[in-house]
């Protein structure tokens, strides 16, 4: 049958797409977004940047704060209740925030947050054709020289053993004798010097700052480093030391030599960061991962954009097509017949709201007081649809005293019948009453027991923890559950209990 | 199936029933009731009124027909219904397996007497017919009409073989080829019905004489009745080649290209078609200790046309399906 083949073929094509597709998301989402496929906890930094001023009066106050540079192993993201705003300045993105005249405050606090992503070197540029250098003292030029003199007599040094001497060198010299030779930057007056000094070799250097991601202090002030351009690349030296090295968890805010923070219409101003480590699940940091995704413009496309509420609803139903295939695997692979299709997966999701043991004595309870009630009525001789609805009136009275008797006997775990998808019930039990009816007790007590084993197995696959939250944060992966189910609908080999059923046709 | 006090059911694998020829469940679906028959013909088999419209227009012999009840307010009349019939019988129109006939062998137009001696009134007979128009028997549970059918004769050719009951000759029929058949006969067990899964035994009847071939019940080979003692073996279906001719007409009344004829033997009038039913089981193949599916890819090998009449049919089916 060509037309069969070509159905099938476009079926499997179909399958590749979605499996395909759902890789390829799910990759994105791991290796550019860090989200994690283990759902053990972690933590976040949560930074805290406060910038103290005294504002003039009658003047609106702006204050901009450099983002910090993009970090190995760290991606950051501007807390959600912070009034502060991202905006591009010439090509720089920065934290911004206007206070409207007149200011009444003296000190505004920016928080951000920094989690773990995976680590991605950013690419460090070489520096800038070598500009005019600035404007130099023939006094400082002079005090310049001879301390190269000093320390590297005829240039013959590297830059890598020079960098150290000349550190060394400026460790020693009083703090003023080091502001002459820089005298127009107000920063580290040792780093300056430094950069003064090894441009005049024509080394680029520039400085580098940020902070310690450490907890125990409270309004550190950034700490400055000296890097230093050498040998197809940046090499950051501490300045006290002279040692070419980077703490370990050290938030980089600022390089090159724009502002770290900007603040307009006051005084005076300072900048202090204090850091906190803020232990979070795995769900959270994806929360936070998703807002990112969000900052950089490319529309949140996770659950994680939604509401809480709705967030809460969909977790519920993450795991819903992993039990739905379950369901097609009992019924056409192993060959179990299931009391209603999907009824096993519902009455899981309930089983779900009040654990496996309550839910299922309070579903064999009302199935059976149901069962009996139905035998009932079904001697008045009604018609259907106004049997069945009595059958759900029946239940939902039963709901109602199963909770009721097990409130008053101290039972909690029995409070919660109200989550049995009511009609399901009242159409199992309409079922099994016929069935029982057509084809007696032992077909329904099989087909009742298979039902309840399946929503038990469906049960223990949708209380897993881990799959919902695989199967939330990673909802594409859910195309390679219908791909799945699309193969399945062409499985055409034996079901599992066919093996048994029709052995006597094996000849021996 | 018995689980307590018996040996766990012996498993065989995939392979030897491929090589057995047996059809399974997903590939009955797939490959013959999807591929064959089209959804928009099933009306022809899932509504037996139109089913009978379509035996009278093609000259298959069914059970005479008395009317139907369409809507509540008719049913309290169903007394002039079959007030000139002496028997009768009601049927769901959208029914399946059997489900909500009710057979009414005698009657005075206040008791109602069943085949099994049981007496019913007339608040039973209306009670039944509301049911059958709320949609309880109808697939899917749509609304449905109950039909009224005279009771079918039956022969007693068969009453040492069957407890009760009817005993009725179920062909399937593949491209409008018989391509196997068993007569399913009521037990005790299965409480005077001919469902296999309620416990009635199963005969399979060779296509080409409609002797039996093999008996079973309840997956297991049987030789004698359960409840009467009769040896299988002995049993005769009389006008057997009129059952073929009448599967094979079946199949030009219908585009259906795989289905099942119920067919049972009227005393006076022969086999008359009961239902047709496009979802056939496969109980059949356990009947007959036989696989269908070698006997469905005999026929797809056949080249289109390879037999144009119903008797060439019939003649290839009589030759291959021993």
């Amino acid at each position: 049958m060509p037309e069969s083949q070509f159905h099938r073929r476009s079926l499997y094509i179909l399958v590749a797409f979605l499996v395909v597709a759902a890789l390829a998301v799910a990759a994105v989402k791991i290796h550019f977004f860090g989200f994690s496929l283990s759902n053990r906890a972690e933590f976040f930094y949560q930074v805290d940047c406060a910038v103290s001023f005294d504002p003039e009066p009658e003047k609106p106050v702006r204050i901009s704060i450099a983002l910090p540079e993009p970090a190995d192993g760290w991606a950051f993201a501007l807390d959600p209740d912070s009034p502060f705003r991202i905006e591009e300045r010439g090509g720089r993105r920065r934290m911004e925030q206007e206070l409207s005249a007149p200011v009444q405050r003296n000190r505004v606090s920016c928080r951000f947050r920094l989690v773990p992503a995976p680590a991605r070197r950013a690419p460090l540029l070489p520096p800038p054709a070598q500009e005019a250098s600035k404007p130099v003292s023939d006094a400082s030029r002079a005090a310049a020289e001879a301390i190269l003199d000093r320390v590297d007599a005829g240039g013959k040094m590297t830059p890598r053993e020079l960098v150290p001497a000349l550190l060394q060198e400026l460790g020693t010299m009083p703090r003023g004798e080091k502001r002459a030779l820089a005298p127009n930057s107000g920063g580290d007056e040792t780093v300056e010097a430094a950069i003064m000094l090894l441009e005049m070799r024509g080394i680029p250097a520039r400085v580098v700052r940020g902070i310690l991601l450490d907890q125990k202090r409270f309004l550190q002030q950034p700490d400055n480093y000296l890097d230093v351009w050498y040998g197809d690349a940046w090499h950051i030296y501490r300045p006290n030391t002279g040692v070419e090295e980077l703490p370990t968890e050290f938030l980089i805010l600022q390089r090159n030599d724009r502002s770290l923070y900007e603040v307009s219409g006051v005084k005076r101003s300072s900048i202090g960061y204090s850091v906190t480590r803020v232990p979070a699940g795995a769900e959270r940091l994806n929360q936070i991962r998703a807002q990112i995704i969000d900052e950089r413009d490319l529309s949140d496309f996770s659950l994680f954009s939604l509401p809480a509420s709705e967030q809460n609803a969909f977790k519920r139903l993450a795991l819903l097509p992993l039990a739905i295939l379950l369901i097609v695997l009992i019924r056409n692979i192993v060959g179990i017949p299931t009391m209603g299709t999907f009824m096993p997966v519902l009455i899981a999701m309930a089983f779900l709201e009040m654990q496996l043991l309550p839910g299922l004595v309070n579903f064999v309870l009302i199935l059976t007081v149901g069962l009996m009630i139905r035998a009932w009525l079904s001697k008045l001789n009604l018609l259907m649809v106004p049997r069945i609805s009595a059958v759900v009136v029946v239940v939902i009275l039963l709901m109602q005293l199963i909770s009721v008797a097990a409130n008053f006997l101290k039972l909690p775990a029995f409070v919660d019948a109200t989550f049995f998808p009511i009609i399901i019930i009242a159409w199992t039990i309409e079922r099994a009453s016929t069935t029982w009816e057509e084809d007696g007790a032992t077909n329904t007590l099989k087909q009742l027991v298979a039902s309840t084993c399946a929503a038990a197995i469906c049960y223990f696959i949708l209380s897993s923890a881990y799959l919902q939250y695989v199967l939330y944060t990673f909802a594409e992966l859910n195309l390679i559950i219908l791909g799945v189910i699309l193969l399945l609908g062409t499985y055409t080999g034996y079901r599992f209990t066919e093996l048994m059923r029709f052995q006597p046709l094996v000849k021996k | 199936m018995k689980l307590f006090g018996m040996p766990l059911p012996r498993i065989v694998s995939p392979r030897s029933l491929q090589r057995a020829g047996v059809l399974g469940m997903n590939q009955r679906n797939h490959a013959y009731i999807m591929r064959y028959n089209r959804r928009s013909d099933y009306p022809d088999v899932d509504d037996k009124l139109r089913t009978k419209q379509l035996a009278i227009r093609y000259g298959v012999a069914t059970a005479e027909l008395i009317g139907s009840i369409e809507y509540q307010y008719q049913v309290r009349h169903f007394l002039d219904l079959v007030a000139n019939a002496p028997d009768f019988v009601i049927k769901p129109g959208h029914g399946s397996g059997g489900r909500g006939i009710l057979v009414i062998t005698h009657h005075d137009g206040g008791v109602f007497h069943k085949p099994n001696g049981e007496v019913c009134d007339y608040d039973f007979i209306y009670e039944h017919i509301s049911n059958i128009l709320s949609g309880l028997y109808s697939l899917g549970g749509q609304v449905d009409y109950a039909l009224f059918e005279r009771c079918i004769d039956f022969s007693d050719v068969y009453s040492r073989f069957s407890f009760q009951g009817v005993p009725d000759v179920r062909l399937i029929v593949f491209k409008g080829y018989p391509v196997m058949s068993m007569i399913r006969l009521a037990t005790k067990e299965s409480d005077g019905r001919a469902n296999l899964h309620q416990g009635a035994v199963g005969v399979g009847l060779s296509i080409r004489d409609g002797r039996p071939r093999f008996a079973a019940s309840h997956n297991r080979e049987i030789t004698h009745h359960p409840d009467t003692g009769a040896a299988f073996s002995e049993l005769v279906v009389p006008h057997w080649e009129e059952h073929l001719d009448l599967a094979a007409r079946c199949a030009e009344m219908t585009p259906l290209g795989y289905f099942g004829a119920d067919i049972a033997t009227d005393r006076k009038r022969g086999p008359l078609l009961l239902e047709l039913n496009a979802r056939p089981g496969l109980a059949i193949q356990i009947a007959n200790g036989q696989g269908l599916l070698s006997r469905l890819r005999l026929i797809e090998s056949l080249p289109p046309g390879a037999h144009p009449t119903r008797a060439e049919k019939i003649a290839f089916a009589r030759e291959n399906f021993n």
